[in-house]
């Protein structure tokens, strides 16, 4: 049979996902955050952590893990406590990287705005490993502006193909192919903004590797529920030496008329893309 | 980092790149160490294997030592490369093809703190005709790809960018994991300029037809085994 008629299901920005990761199950880590609270994490399974800051009683989650190389985790769980009040979930985010030893943490917290209850703050902390018999490394994982000049096309299913532009350190730009899926699954909402700028952050990871974060906030505080998705926090851990992210979208979607957790891992593997100068050179109608 | 002029001759970065150095390994997925420590025992027909995972780099299979490299493909799904020998691993239904040479062996790994899910009678074994018919691309990294046209069973025409359109008729073996999971195994040579190394003789693919991935191995003469991952396109 031509496989091309396989009865697959369909995807959306997941079909190229990589498979969650359980090599870090049986191993405890001690994170020495700048932050001056110390942080822990004892994975206890394939799915399941403890979890605790100084001087806390552990919790336990469920977690999902990707890998950015070898040695470079993207790791993240709910809040079991927050599971359900859909517009009051926190979830914890860490990029663990074991070859500097260093580690980015993210607590994206949903309903602190009394305006727009959707929308997901990320408030970034970086820090090092304790590791036995080594010194704390000096340096930190950073945010940055290394990225910006960056466009690539993402190739995220068979059929979905998006490209963007990193010009701003507090922004990104989204477009895509007319040809590509994205027109129809994810493009109605964008026609009702006077642009595709979204709010964005970037961290620098290690050479060559980046984590993106981008929320759509914008498109919440115009296009509020005539968008199906409601504030997506989507934070990409990019490789820029194998041309390939892995993801995961922290947010709320409005799936039959019911707002329910969009909760995703996502992957793609990148191409390097030509843009229109008309693209690359509009004003961003968002910022003074 | 790479650099572009823009049309003000204004340097501007852009990590966004081809990766050269890579060639067709460039979109290889992050090698997996969850084996590592694991000793496994497959039987097939009243032979007995031993896969010890001694570490993140080395095995011992059958009494020999090997360095491997493990690309994980599915929630319990592994493609391991060692020495010039494949093995892939299901440890959710307990089976596992090892590839030696020219010999395929589809065994059942024991798993005594597992409930067997495969009915234990069942093995990785043949596809028969069920990939005739198939036309795909599968996109290894930035413009590097390879086509698989599966015309006949036992036969594929299989071209490589960029003369895509001059396909070679090679000898292929595609063996069934169960549900979209195939390993295909395809020999012959490729054609002079094309992104796969010039000595190419045996590309061994781990195919994965509801996500649309791939990872896998290239082989021949003159050059270590390159691993391999990718996405497919279809080309009909």
């Amino acid at each position: 049979m031509n496989l091309k008629e396989y009865p697959r299901k369909g995807y959306s920005i997941d079909q190229f996902t990589q498979p969650h990761c359980t090599e870090l199950m049986g191993r405890s880590f001690h994170f020495v955050m700048d932050g001056g609270v110390d942080f822990y994490l004892k994975f206890t399974g394939k799915t399941t952590v403890e979890w605790n800051a100084e001087g806390e009683e552990p919790k336990t989650a469920v977690y999902e893990c990707l890998k950015g190389d070898d040695t470079t985790y993207l790791l993240d769980y709910d809040l079991t406590e927050t599971l359900g009040q859909l517009d009051k979930r926190v979830n914890h985010f860490f990029i663990i990287d074991l070859e500097q030893r260093l580690v980015t943490k993210a607590v994206c917290t949903m309903g602190y705005n009394p305006r727009f209850p959707f929308l997901v703050k990320s408030e970034y902390e970086f820090g090092a490993i304790e590791t036995e018999g080594c010194e704390l490394p000096l340096k930190r994982h950073c945010f940055t502006g290394e990225m910006l000049g960056t466009r690539v096309e993402w190739h995220w299913n068979t059929e979905m193909i998006t490209q963007h532009s990193y010009y701003s350190p507090a922004f990104y730009r989204i477009t895509w192919p007319k040809s590509s899926s994205a027109v129809e699954k994810i493009g109605d909402p964008f026609e009702l903004l006077p642009a595709s700028d979204e709010i964005a952050q970037y961290i620098k990871i290690k050479d060559k590797m980046y984590l993106f974060s981008l929320t759509e906030e914008i498109m919440e505080r115009i296009v509020g529920d005539k968008c199906q998705f409601r504030s997506n926090n989507m934070n990409f851990l990019q490789n820029y030496d194998r041309m390939y992210h892995v993801g995961r979208t922290f947010g709320t979607v409005k799936r039959n008329d019911e707002l329910v957790p969009c909760r995703t891992l996502f992957g793609a593997f990148g191409n390097p893309v030509k843009l229109d100068d008309d693209f690359l050179n509009a004003d961003n109608p968002f910022t003074v | 980092m790479n650099h572009v002029y823009d049309d003000g001759g204004v340097y501007i970065p852009n990590l966004s790149n081809c990766a050269e150095q890579y060639g067709i390994s460039q979109y290889r997925f992050p090698h997996n160490f969850e084996l590592a420590g694991k000793d496994l025992s497959i039987t097939a027909a009243d032979k007995k294997y031993t896969l010890s995972f001694k570490c993140r780099k080395n095995l011992e299979f059958d009494g020999s030592k090997y360095a491997y490299e493990c690309l994980k493909f599915g929630p319990e799904l592994y493609f391991v490369l060692f020495g010039l020998s494949v093995a892939v691993i299901d440890l959710d239904k307990c089976l596992a093809t090892l590839i030696i040479g020219d010999e395929y062996v589809h065994g059942s790994i024991d798993c005594p703190d597992k409930e067997c899910k495969c009915g234990c009678s069942a093995v990785h074994g043949c596809a028969g005709d069920e990939m005739v018919g198939t036309k795909v691309a599968w996109v290894l990294g930035c413009g590097r790809f390879t086509t698989q046209d599966f015309f006949e069973q036992g036969k594929c025409r299989v071209a490589w960018s960029p003369l895509e359109d001059k396909a070679y008729e090679q000898t292929c073996k595609a063996t069934k994991l169960g549900g979209p999971y195939y390993i295909v195994d395809t020999k012959g040579r490729v054609r002079r300029g094309v992104c796969a190394p010039f000595f190419t003789e045996r590309v061994i693919m781990l195919q994965d037809y509801e996500r649309m991935m791939t990872v896998g191995v290239v082989m021949g003469k003159g050059f270590d085994p390159i691993l391999i991952s990718g996405y497919a396109k279809f080309l009909n």
